[in-house]
Order: C-alpha cells, then sequence, then structure tokens
C-alpha cells in the first residue's frame, strides 16, 4: 500500500474494491506500528478521519464525487493551523495553543475531500534540517533508525514513506521538504514561490517559506499542488513524451565539489540514464553560487528573528538550546548586510535564470551526504570537515533564495538510505516541472 | 561601524547572555558576512541588461 498511488487509489474507491475507512484504518494501523519508534505523528486525529471516512463513502456513494483526493488520508506538518487542534511547531513555547481558523492550504484539501490524520513532527519551528530538536523527540529515519529523518518536514517524509499517510504538506525555506523526501525516499516538491499561500503557516522566513506536498509518486505530488494551487484539475502530467530531446543542465560547479563519493556515483549513474533515454545533458554554470550561503544565512536569520522576537524575550528558555541560539544570532544581523543580501539574491535569481534560458530543468543531487546519525553535528566530506547543517543546505537553499521550482525525486541507495535527486524548473512553471519530473521518474524506473 | 568593530561588539554582549552556543555561531556570521561583503555584486548590472527574460 506504502507504494500505491493517489490515482489507483482513487480508482479502486470508484469501482467498490476498497473504501475511504479501509485507507483510514490501514494508515492507523501504520502508525500504531511504526509510530512509537519513529516519532513521526504529534497528533494523531483518528475519530476525525474515522468520521470524514465514513462521510466520504457516503458522498462517493452517492454520486457526490470531489475528485482524486476525496476520502484520501494526507498528513500535516505541525505548523499548520487545524481549526480545534494545537499548532505546536513542536515546541514549548507553543504549549496552551488551539487554531481558531483552519489554514488557507487546509481550507483547500478539505474542499477537495481529503481527510486530515493527524499532524507531524518537525525541527521545532522548522529551524532546522535534521528533524532532531523537537520538543517531542527526534523523528527517525524508516530504513534506519538511528539516522537522521531529514528536516524540518521530518514527521511528513516518515509518514509518507511508512504508509501512515498516503501524502503530506510540508514547507520549505531551505530545503525543509527536499531534504527528508530524499533522507526517507519520498517524493518531496518546493513549487515556484507564491503559488501556495501560507497563510494559516506559522513562518520561519516568510521571503523564504514555500508550501508544498511529499508524495509517494510524482503523480501525487502534481494532483495535490493542483489542489492547494488555485483550483482543482483531475489529471496527472503526460509521461508519453518521455524524456527524448529534453534539455538537462547540470551546475557541476560548486554543487558537486563537495559531495559524498556514493551520493556522486549515484548521481553520474543518473547522468547516464538521462543520456540513454535521449535526454541531452549539458555542463552549466551559477557564477555566484558559492555566495548562496553567506545570501541565504544574512536572509533567513534576519527574517526569523523578526518574528520570534517577543518570545525570545519572554520565553527563550522554552526553546531547544541550539534553535534559540541561531534564533538570537538573528538579531545580530545589521541592516546593511541584510539588504545586501538581496542584493546578491536578486544576481542569483538572474543567474538561475540564466542557466535555465537554455534547458528545460536543471538536475543536481539533492542532499550532497547521505543522511547521518542522529545527533552528530560535524561530518567529513571529500577529506573536508563541515557542518551537517550546512552540508544539508549546500544543494537546496539556493532555490529558495531564488523561488524557482524544485523537486526531489528518489534515485536508488547508498548504504541502505534512500539518495533523492533534484530537478530545477523555471519560475512559474512548477506544472511544466511535474511533467518533466513524472518522466523522469519513469526513467529511473526502468 | 567597521565589521571588526561589530564583531568585537557581538562577541562582548554574546558572552553576558548565557547562550553557550551563541559565540560560536557569532564567529560563523562574522566569517559569512565578510563573504557577503567582499564579493563583487556589482556584475549585476551587466546581467541584467543581456537578461530581457528576467521579471521580478
Amino acid at each position: 500500500m506504502t507504494q500505491t498511488s493517489i490515482q489507483t487509489l482513487a480508482k479502486d474507491i470508484r469501482k467498490g474494491h476498497l473504501t475511504s475507512r479501509d485507507l483510514v484504518e490501514q494508515c492507523l494501523a501504520s502508525i500504531t506500528e511504526r509510530d512509537p519508534v519513529l516519532n513521526a505523528f504529534i497528533t494523531v486525529l483518528a475519530d476525525d478521519a474515522r468520521k470524514q471516512a465514513h462521510e466520504a463513502d457516503t458522498e462517493i456513494s452517492r454520486g457526490n464525487d470531489r475528485g482524486l483526493l476525496h476520502g484520501v488520508p494526507i498528513s500535516l506538518k505541525d505548523i499548520i493551523d487545524i481549526s480545534g487542534t494545537a499548532t505546536s511547531a513542536a515546541s514549548r513555547v507553543r504549549n496552551g495553543h488551539c487554531a481558531t481558523t483552519d489554514a488557507a492550504v487546509v481550507t483547500r484539501l478539505r474542499e477537495a475531500g481529503a481527510i486530515v490524520i493527524g499532524k507531524c513532527n518537525l525541527h521545532e519551528f522548522a529551524f532546522g534540517t535534521t528533524g532532531a530538536d523537537s520538543a517531542f523527540g527526534p523523528t527517525r529515519n524508516p530504513y534506519a533508525e538511528d539516522h537522521i529523518a531529514g528536516g524540518s518536514s521530518s514527521g511528513s517524509a516518515v509518514s509518507v514513506a511508512t504508509g501512515m499517510a498516503v501524502a503530506s504538506i510540508g514547507t520549505d525555506t531551505g530545503g525543509s521538504i527536499r531534504i527528508p523526501a530524499s533522507a526517507c525516499g519520498v517524493v518531496g516538491l518546493k513549487p515556484t514561490f507564491g503559488d501556495v499561500s501560507a497563510d494559516g503557516i506559522i513562518p520561519l522566513a516568510p521571503s523564504l517559506d514555500h508550501v508544498g506536498p511529499l508524495t509517494r509518486v510524482v503523480a501525487d505530488a502534481a494532483i495535490i499542488h493542483q489542489v492547494i494551487k488555485d483550483h482543482r484539475i483531475d489529471k496527472t502530467p503526460a509521461s508519453a513524451a518521455g524524456l527524448h530531446q529534453k534539455h538537462i543542465g547540470v551546475p557541476r560547479r560548486y554543487f558537486l565539489d563537495n559531495i559524498d563519493a556514493a551520493v556522486g556515483e549515484l548521481f553520474e549513474c543518473t547522468v547516464r540514464r538521462l543520456d540513454a533515454a535521449g535526454g541531452h545533458v549539458t555542463d552549466v554554470d551559477i557564477p555566484h553560487a558559492a555566495d548562496t550561503p553567506s545570501v541565504y544565512l544574512h536572509t533567513q536569520l534576519s527574517e526569523a528573528a523578526t518574528y520570534h522576537r517577543p518570545m525570545l524575550e519572554t520565553k527563550g528558555e522554552a526553546y531547544c538550546p541550539s534553535v534559540r541560539a541561531r534564533l538570537e544570532l538573528g538579531r545580530y544581523v545589521l541592516a546593511e548586510d541584510y539588504l545586501l543580501a538581496q542584493r546578491g539574491r536578486e544576481i542569483l535569481r538572474q543567474e538561475v535564470d540564466a542557466a535555465l534560458a537554455e534547458t528545460d530543468a536543471l538536475l543536481l543531487p539533492t542532499l550532497p551526504i547521505i543522511p547521518p546519525k542522529i545527533g552528530v553535528t560535524m561530518t567529513e566530506v571529500g577529506g573536508k570537515r563541515d557542518s551537517v547543517r550546512a552540508l544539508t543546505l549546500r544543494l537546496t537553499q539556493l532555490f529558495d533564495l531564488t523561488g524557482h521550482p524544485a523537486i526531489s525525486v528518489p534515485c536508488g541507495t547508498a548504504e541502505g538510505l534512500p539518495v533523492g535527486m533534484q530537478l530545477v524548473g523555471r519560475r512559474n512553471e512548477t506544472e511544466e516541472l511535474l511533467t518533466l519530473a513524472s518522466q523522469f521518474e519513469d526513467v529511473m524506473r526502468d | 561601524m567597521t565589521l571588526t568593530e561589530w564583531y568585537e561588539h557581538a562577541r562582548r554582549d554574546a558572552e553576558h547572555r548565557d547562550i553557550p552556543e551563541l559565540e560560536v555561531l557569532i564567529e560563523m556570521l562574522h566569517r559569512e558576512t565578510m563573504v557577503l561583503r567582499q564579493t563583487d555584486w556589482a556584475v549585476c548590472g551587466t546581467l541584467n541588461r543581456d537578461n530581457n527574460n528576467f521579471d521580478t
């Protein structure tokens, strides 16, 4: 069941081979079986989900069909508001909170008939890439329980990888959808900036925050993106054309300079397969790529500190220590450096646009390393020691700065842990990227 | 305020904050701010003129 697509599930429900109640019970059984160890959920909405499933089955049987997501159980990262439910942000700072309205994305999902099965664990306030720092304890990787699940949408990725939910909604500020998707072997889509409303979602850095799905296959991401974007369409991306004649750009300099050997091997294997499938793979360059971390740091820290200032001053002790320290760090950034970073950001955006002007998409790994063990903060790659945080952000954060859509697609394993490859599309062309990613997924499966 | 003056001020301030990781992080921010300020961002003008497709 953990590999069955939404389209297949929807077909089975309409043929009477499956009910929404069956689906919800299967997800709840997975939660009961695996979540005590994996820690993917903060709140499980079992009673609500069962009730909604019953209603969905009744509506569908009466011909009131709301489309492919009708009756499908979905999980949400616990920074997304559901009316009447706590939005914990995996933080003690939020103790006693109760949302009074649904986030915009929840309204869209409910209108499409989706069932919210629960709210997922995350790196506290979405400010981290491991999923290890949470008031509710670390989320564990389902492939190796002493390894990180990636973050910050850690529980979302685990819930999809293990069948605890059919899909999940996460947020991505520096890679927080794509990183856990890669680490847990699922698909993670960060759409074009602004495609999906962030209303009712706790911000991390508002000019960088993206909302998107984590799913089993690319077609599921396309279905959910259409629902949470602006309108619902019941179609999946066309994949018949294949990758023949598609131009794929590989930004080798900086992005492939410092990656784990096993990830590098898988990447070169991916390039060869694309080539064999008729794709044109060429090298491209992002001239200022190496300056990305400094631009990202000054942007993200300043914006996060602005939102958190009142809580830091009154409830500082309630944060996880490492998250609190980085939030406090944002209060030392000077306005002139924030503005200089925005100038740098504009240049990076133009450079990514230029790289995509003659290619259909960029291809690079999602993570330069295999997900490390929980608690590891420094690691060595290519003889160079670096922080896990810097390494995990290295290949993803640029596209949060520039707003280009990017998707992580599973492409094999290394040392028993999943490895994802990232495709990046042109701004405001998320659907085109999804179509290409679906073709890419087919090639990788063959 | 020069970057060196900012760094000294931030370091002294952090010493009084009782947040153990902060001092190391300020050192990291100092390094990244040096990179940000030393980068030649002026190339932007050239790129902007050459890229007709760019929209903000």
